[in-house]
């Protein structure tokens, strides 16, 4: 693809926030109301800058009474989740409803078999006084071999230990824990038809694109406003709309596993501003040459970035797929 | 009594066993390859560079570290999980045979 912008950091700087927040808004509108029939929007608000950009994006849409924020925690939720759900809700005037998904999960046995994977990795593992989190190291990444994934074990006296994981442990980690969004996806999809209202997804443009979603978990929603946005647009878009700080300030978590967990560490294995640059070099066509000098990398590194963006795209294709029902094969 | 012509004949066998294995064995690993990525087995030639084209990806590479260890008894070690070791077909037959040692 050819290019016309000369690369540099500034280049995913949004010039006028409020030309771009409207037409989102308009649009936003004009799916809901117009093509759905749908009377205003549901938010799964977590406290991230994900969520918080959304439902201030719904609010200015439709209007603070045909929003709703719907906190969902969990057995593992971090405590602060709530609070700055709340401190948001409060700040935009949206109703808000608390949904404790833990008997949920419970049922779907989804911290058991969890547990059950882990502990054939780790047999030490106590999950009532351990913690956990799925890793990926760094040094893979570097020597260009598709992510393999680690399980690390926080134990009670602070000892930590990370093992490789078997193929068959790492899937049932997944899709246990996947159980977490899609019962928040069910949750939202209540309340939305409780209420004759869409579900608003809260998925950025990494999140889309690089594959990081549940399918039908967090990935379920009828529109997803940010999901054109790169991240550091999303929190340019957060101080124009004014997000509280302690919301900006947050580091982004997975919020899935036991342990403490940023996205950097599990998925990204970069900055966000560094990451968004590489993304948009990749995705516009820019030369290696041209964005290693501008983000003072080798081109080699550059090249390895784009390789890696290029087979996450191809090998997440599944997850963007829509059930396929062309099988009209009647004459 | 191991005469100089026995232990030619001695050498030739081992060797065509070991080609053989060898053969074998690069077989063995590219079917697996090409059932469990669904990719037509003609497709993956020795140099076919596995990740980069988009035949294995995380769990591929996952499945196979299970099947070498399962297949030939590799065990595979966090230090050897490089590029050079897992690339492509001879990579691999390159590995299970340092291994094997």
């Amino acid at each position: 693809m050819g290019q016309t912008k000369v690369f540099s950091k500034q280049i995913l700087k949004i010039k006028k926030p409020e030309v771009l927040l409207d037409k989102i808004c308009d649009k936003l509108k004009n799916d809901v109301f117009q093509r759905f029939r749908r009377q205003g929007g549901v938010v799964g608000i977590s406290g991230g800058i994900d969520s918080s950009v959304t439902l201030a994006i719904a609010t200015r849409a439709f209007g603070a009474g045909k929003v709703l924020g719907v906190l969902l925690p969990e057995h593992d939720s971090s405590p602060d989740s709530k609070n700055l759900a709340l401190e948001l809700a409060g700040k935009y005037g949206v109703k808000t409803v608390e949904e404790n998904i833990s008997k949920a999960l419970d049922g779907f046995g989804c911290y058991r078999r969890r547990d059950e994977a882990v502990k054939s990795i780790v047999p030490e593992y106590n999950p009532l006084t351990d913690k956990m989190k799925i890793v990926i190291p760094k040094e893979i990444l570097e020597k260009k071999l598709p992510p393999v994934f680690y399980v690390t074990v926080i134990f009670a006296n602070g000892n930590q230990v990370s093992k490789r994981l078997s193929p068959s442990a790492y899937l049932q980690i997944v899709a246990a824990s996947n159980f977490k969004q899609r019962s928040r996806m069910s949750m939202l999809y209540y309340h939305a038809e409780a209420n004759h209202y869409a579900v608003i997804g809260t998925p950025n443009k990494h999140e889309v694109k690089q594959g990081f979603f549940v399918k039908f978990g967090d990935g379920g929603a009828d529109v997803m406003p940010i999901g054109s946005l790169y991240k550091s647009q999303v929190y340019q878009l957060a101080r124009y709309l004014e997000v509280p700080q302690s919301i900006i300030d947050r580091t982004p978590t997975t919020d899935t596993y036991t342990a403490e967990q940023t996205q950097e560490e599990f998925f990204y294995q970069m900055s966000f501003e560094k990451m968004d640059l590489l993304w948009y070099g990749w995705e516009n066509g820019y030369s290696a040459e041209e964005v290693a000098l501008t983000l003072s990398m080798t081109e080699d590194d550059v090249l390895n970035n784009y390789a890696n963006f290029e087979r996450k795209v191809k090998t997440t294709d599944y997850l963007r797929s829509s059930p396929l029902h062309d099988y009209d094969f009647l004459d | 009594m191991a005469t100089p012509f026995n232990l030619l004949l001695i050498l030739m066998l081992f060797n065509s066993q070991l080609s053989t294995f060898i053969m074998s064995m690069k077989e063995e690993i590219r079917d697996y390859i090409a059932e469990t990525s669904f990719t037509d087995a003609q497709q993956i030639k020795e140099e076919t560079m596995l990740f980069e084209e988009g035949i294995f990806d995380s769990m591929g590479l996952l499945n196979l570290i299970a099947f070498l260890e399962e297949k030939y008894g590799v065990r595979t070690e966090d230090t050897d999980l490089m590029e050079e070791n897992f690339q492509n077909l001879n990579a691999i037959e390159n590995y299970v045979i340092q291994k094997k040692r």
